[in-house]
């Protein structure tokens, strides 16, 4: 059918939103509560349109074309009922952009630019009370919410947690938890995926910046930082570049600017998980099929922060699924304070491990007390690629002018398999390059070592691969069928979880990655995200693991050295001591009697 | 003028439905059009018209609902309808059911209400044992029953996408329209929502014939109105007039002395003054849902002002923004008018503000939430602004 | 009716029981039983959303959030008898404010106070249906009309016995 903006006639499909329309014509229409990756609320009444025939405007974001309809999207009357809509909001909008955390990326800053808001129509009523909630991912700030509801339809669409909601009503409505408990109390997963799709600063990561800033001032201290794989396919979008850049080495030089004693690469960890995972996968098989023990598969995966507390607090009574292994960003923290201090002599006490992730959960969990394998604090700060990207920036650093540079050793050597860890289905695909030729000697058959099945966007993916001609040792495998499964964001986590409690699920392994597109797509990432910008991102990543001298975690040189010298062999008692964990059961609200 | 005074009389329970079920649906539609019955909510909506989009929608699943959450300030008219001919009520919803093919009817009945329920449900009980509700519907093969949900205290769930909302156990939210309840309502299936009042004129029409009751009333308001009248007046109450009744003759019917102003519509409707009352109560001049509130000389205005706009700021829903933010304005407005000091570019400002929400709100609720202000400070300026 | 401060899991696991033993568990009836609830209790606490989250499948949260829309669905404490007066124009022009004063008065509490018997809560409520028996109010589910400061006395004392 054809409708008419503006009076140029434009092709549209039934069920087509004006907005959508619009798009694909190159006509913008401003919105606030709109977000690609949630459902329509039409709630902020800021992308209006006229449309002839009907006798109020039109929200562009809801409103489904019919044939013939005639819109116009920039009449004065929109104009002027759009910008009274901004400065309503701005009305009760009490922050500072000056010392937000948003003052670059704010859309009501924005579309205040934009409609060219000078003055309110009346004086603020009411002033800031400053009233934040701040765990160690989060950051609430009350005063600067705007009630688009993004985070609402984020927490309960995307990730299933209804961790926030709506409270009240008309005067008195706000976003709050569970009998106003806070999050810590009322399983908030800090994922951070609100986060990521709040457009102003009423939400953001509790910040780090600040106390890394005083460790690399500190004569004293020996700064080690660690980098996860998605940060590098993604921090290039702070300074302006293209989602889907690539930006591993200036990343590198940058990080070393900035005053860090050793550059390294949370890859190197990435490939030891794979190693860890690998075999306890191997171990789990071999209990269950030869002794016929229980509860032992699927095996799911435990790099994903978010992910661990979802269950903990969702199915906690499957918890021994999880494999023990710690995450990427925690087998490296106690590491570092052991194998790496002893080799170069640093007392541990005096070190300071930073790592720069795509994900607030990952605060938490460097947080949670057991991660103390090393006698101290294993991680001690973690900073997001945002953060990262601010320090750079109070550095006078811009990332394009950086120079390629190479990661440290010795945890700087890594493969392609580790770099795909920042994409949903990249733990499987490295864990099964490793398992499948542990097992049977080959490589796995895949082209150019690409097992297609487990990439991609898809929000639960399933593949099976048939293991023959294994080496004696795995004989219990000959003719077996490994069924996998790969789920991003809590929502599919949950679709897959939930089949696993009913056994109706004949998986062996699961990845679960907490965020959408897995940790390219984390609560730590450049706001603003998208089905598109993380393609782009993930694009990236794919290209890097193609352009990797090594892509399987087993042949890592230095993997093998840490064997030789440190950990002896996977799963030894030392590597149970340093990298493998343990989980809690929590309860859904834990102040509910 | 015809004889007006049919919607609060008892009649002969089950003859409509019977007579109904003689003539085919579409008959029965097209009776309802040619009879120009409009919604008694408040909207005024073509009652036929949305009988017949309702009918069309194809699926299997319809509602029939009966909006009785009556919040409107001043109204009470559906209170007293579902008081004295509650079986009239139910009888329009069945004969709705059948036209349209549903086999579920609820009445949402607002909380404040709930006194009201146990005869509701006794004369509902009655009806299925006369058969005129349940199964095989006085021997045919129509099937429909109605249950009775209460409301827990929101005006906005009178909006009928709210009510939905509500219905669903959900907050009770208004939602984007289009798709209107007649293709997608409750559990998205069609659904006809219309008020007490409509479907107690339904019966009527069924049997006395469009005509007959397109001959009561105005031009393009037929039939008559049931309006609560209550304020300064000697014989509150609710009265039933012809459409196109002047506000005059209703305050003579009403024994109202020394009047001021009459509120025609309640909260969310005008305050109109003396020099006005040449005016007619119908949908071409000054619709209502059925509230009019009058005040005599005694009264100030700007106590009227403030009452309505405290009204708003408790009950918008709050999700959108130009009546969630901009209610708060017009209560600070009041405030600022009482003490005085309210400035000629606030003035203006806050008509920019009432466009606004005019304009771009979500619901009726902040469409129509500054008519109130509006209307008195254009009519009452001088006593307002000294 | 059963209000005090502390509400035992027991007692709200038997009044659930009660309760949905009449009603199926289908969202539509979500707030119905949230309505008993509060007509057995008083008002709704952490423990019956999430007893009532469970049985419907619903996130305690979502219904936290519901309950808090709704006028007649307290998430805080409120007393046994929920006194509502009409605060709406037609009663204010028949002087509900004195109506307010007398019972102010009467139990020693102001507008959204609780008494410390958990007894008595006093709301404002808009326009209650009943304009034409100026001033009204509502006491749980019971309407009182035409009334003067001294009837409003009268019937508060009534309560206070029962
Ligand atoms: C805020 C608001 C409150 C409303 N309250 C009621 C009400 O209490 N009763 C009613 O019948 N219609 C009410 N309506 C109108 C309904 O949305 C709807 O138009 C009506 O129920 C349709 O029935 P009708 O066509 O018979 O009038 C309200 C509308 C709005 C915007
Ligand atoms: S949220 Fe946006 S508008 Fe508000 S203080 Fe921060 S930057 Fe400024
Ligand atoms: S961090 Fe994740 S779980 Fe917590 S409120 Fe935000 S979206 Fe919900
Ligand atoms: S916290 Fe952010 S995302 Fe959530 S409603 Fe407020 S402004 Fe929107
Ligand atoms: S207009 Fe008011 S009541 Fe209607 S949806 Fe918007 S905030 Fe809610
Ligand atoms: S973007 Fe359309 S209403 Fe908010
Ligand atoms: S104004 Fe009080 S009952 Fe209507």
């Amino acid at each position: 059918m054809d409708i008419y903006i503006n009076g140029k006639k434009c092709k549209a499909v039934q069920g087509e939103t004006i907005l959508e329309i619009a798009g694909k014509n190159g006509v913008r229409i401003p919105t606030l509560c709109y977000h690609s990756d949630l459902c329509l609320a039409g709630n902020c009444r800021i992308c209006v349109v006229d449309v002839d025939g009907a006798r109020t405007l039109q929200t562009a974001c809801t409103a489904m074309a019919s044939n013939g309809m005639k819109i116009w999207t920039n009449t004065p009357r929109v104009i002027k009922a759009r910008k009274m809509n901004i400065q309503l909001l701005l009305g009760s909008h009490f922050g500072e952009c000056y010392t937000c955390p948003r003052n670059n990326n704010c859309e009501l800053l924005k579309l205040a630019e934009e409609y060219g808001i000078e003055e309110l129509p009346f004086p603020k009523k009411g002033k800031r009370t400053g009233a934040l909630e701040i765990t160690p991912s989060i950051t609430r700030d009350p005063d600067k919410c705007i009630m688009c509801g993004r985070c609402v339809r984020t927490c309960e669409e995307l990730q299933g947690v209804h961790a926030v909601k709506p409270v009240g009503r008309s005067n008195d409505i706000h976003i709050g938890t569970f009998f106003n408990q806070g999050l810590m109390h009322t399983s908030c997963t800090m994922c951070g995926q609100c986060i990521n799709r709040c457009p102003t600063g009423a939400l953001y990561e509790t910040s780090c910046v600040q106390p890394v800033w005083d460790a690399l001032a500190d004569p004293d201290k020996y700064v080690v930082v660690q980098t996860a794989p998605a940060v590098r396919a993604a921090l290039g979008e702070e300074f302006g570049m293209e989602p889907g850049s690539r930006v591993t080495g200036k990343m590198v030089a940058g990080l070393r600017r900035l005053g860090f004693n050793k550059v390294f690469d949370t890859q190197f960890t990435a490939d030891l998980t794979i190693i860890e995972e690998g075999t306890e996968f191997l171990t789990r098989l071999k209990r269950t099929l030869v002794n016929k023990e229980k509860g032992l598969l699927p095996m799911t995966t435990s790099c994903s922060p978010g992910w661990i507390k979802y269950i903990e607090h969702f199915y906690p009574e499957l918890l021994t699924h999880v494999s023990t292994c710690k995450s990427p960003q925690q087998m490296f923290g106690p590491l570092a304070k052991t194998y790496f201090a002893e080799k170069e002599g640093i007392n541990p006490a005096k070190m300071i491990t930073v790592s720069i992730m795509p994900c607030v959960a990952k605060k938490y969990e460097a947080d949670r007390p057991e991660m103390n394998a090393s006698g101290y604090k294993d991680v001690d700060y973690v900073l997001t690629t945002r953060e990262l990207a601010k320090m750079m920036k109070m550095a006078g650093l811009d990332l394009k002018d950086m120079p390629v540079e190479e990661y440290d050793n010795p945890f700087g050597i890594s493969t392609g398999a580790a770099v795909i860890f920042g994409a949903t289905g990249g733990v499987m695909e490295a864990a099964l390059r490793t398992v499948y030729e542990i097992v049977t000697g080959r490589e796995i058959p895949f082209k150019n070592l690409d097992i297609t099945p487990v990439r991609g966007m898809e929000d639960v993916k399933e593949a099976g691969i048939t293991i023959e001609g294994v080496k004696e040792e795995y004989k219990f495998l000959e003719g077996a069928k490994v069924k996998v499964a790969v789920a991003h964001s809590l929502s599919a986590a949950k679709k897959v979880m939930d089949k696993v409690r009913s056994g109706e699920a004949d998986y062996h392994f699961i990845e679960i990655m907490a965020c959408p597109g897995g940790c390219l797509g984390g609560g730590g990432q450049p706001i603003p995200t998208s089905p598109e910008i993380r393609k782009a991102r993930a694009r990236a990543i794919y290209e890097e693991d193609e352009a990797m001298t090594i892509r399987k975690s087993h042949e890592n040189p230095a993997i093998k050295k840490l064997y030789e010298d440190f950990l002896e062999k996977p799963n030894s008692h030392k590597a149970h001591e340093l990298l493998h964990t343990h989980y809690l059961k929590r309860k859904r609200f834990d102040k509910v009697k | 003028m015809p004889a007006a005074g049919f919607v609060l009389e008892k009649r002969k329970q089950g003859e409509a439905l019977k007579k109904a079920f003689e003539i085919n649906r579409a008959e029965i539609t097209d009776m309802i059009k040619d009879s120009g019955l409009k919604g008694r909510g408040g909207a005024g909506f073509p009652t036929g018209l949305k009988m017949y989009l309702c009918g069309a929608a194809a699926d299997t699943i319809k509602y029939v609902i009966c909006n009785a959450d009556e919040g409107e300030p001043g109204t009470f008219k559906d209170r007293v309808i579902l008081e004295t001919v509650p079986e009239k009520v139910f009888e329009g919803m069945a004969i709705t059911a059948y036209v349209i093919g549903a086999k579920e009817g609820i009445i949402y009945l607002r909380g404040e209400y709930e006194y009201l329920k146990a005869g509701l449900e006794n004369t509902l009980d009655g009806m299925r044992k006369n058969n005129l509700l349940g199964e095989k519907i006085l021997g045919g093969n129509f099937d429909f029953d109605i249950k009775i949900v209460l409301g827990a205290g929101a005006y906005v769930c009178g909006e009928e996408t709210a009510l939905i909302e509500s219905l669903e156990g959900k907050r009770g939210e208004a939602k984007n329209k289009p798709p209107f309840p007649v293709s997608s309502g409750l559990f998205c299936h069609p659904t006809l929502v219309s008020n007490v009042e409509t479907f107690c004129n339904i019966p009527h029409i069924v049997t006395e014939g469009a005509q007959w009751f397109k001959n009561i009333g105005s031009e393009k308001s037929a039939g008559t109105k049931l309006v609560s009248v209550s304020g300064d007046v000697k014989k509150p109450g609710v009265y039933e007039i012809p459409f196109g009744m002047k506000v005059k003759d209703l305050l003579k019917l009403v024994e109202a002395g020394n009047t001021k102003a009459v509120d025609i519509g309640g909260a969310s409707g005008i305050v109109i003054p003396e020099s006005q009352f040449d005016r007619e109560i119908s949908f071409e001049d000054i619709p209502t849902g059925g509230s009019v509130i009058v005040f005599d000389k005694t009264r100030k205005m700007i106590d009227v002002m403030e009452n309505f706009m405290e009204f708003f700021l408790d009950e918008s829903c709050g999700q959108c923004t130009p009546c969630r933010e901009g209610t708060k304005y017009f209560v600070d407005a009041v405030e600022k008018i009482k003490n005085g000091r309210i400035t000629d570019q606030e003035l203006k400002n806050l008509r920019d503000i009432s466009n606004c929400m005019k304009l771009t709100s979500k619901c009726g609720l902040g469409q129509s939430s500054t008519n109130a202000f509006i209307s008195i400070l254009d009519n009452f300026k001088e006593e307002l602004l000294s | 009716m059963t209000v005090s401060s502390k509400i035992s899991k027991k007692e709200i696991i038997n009044e659930l029981d009660n309760i949905l033993s009449k009603t199926n568990l289908e969202r539509e009836n979500l707030l119905c039983v949230l309505e008993e609830l509060v007509r057995k209790f008083g008002y709704l606490n952490d423990i019956m959303a999430v007893e009532v989250g469970k049985r419907f499948g619903v996130d305690p949260n979502e219904i936290y959030s519901v309950a808090s829309f709704y006028a007649f669905l307290p998430v805080k404490k409120s007393g046994k008898y929920k006194i509502r007066i009409c605060r709406t124009i037609s009663c204010k022009l028949k002087n509900a404010d004195k109506i307010v004063e007398a019972i102010e008065d009467e139990i020693g509490i102001k507008f959204g106070g609780t008494t410390k018997d958990m007894k008595f809560t006093l709301e404002r409520a808009n326009c209650l249906g009943m304009c034409d028996k100026a001033p009204a109010m509502l006491i749980n589910d019971k309407v009182y009309t035409e009334l003067t400061p001294e009837k409003a006395k009268e019937i508060i004392r009534s309560y206070k016995n029962k």
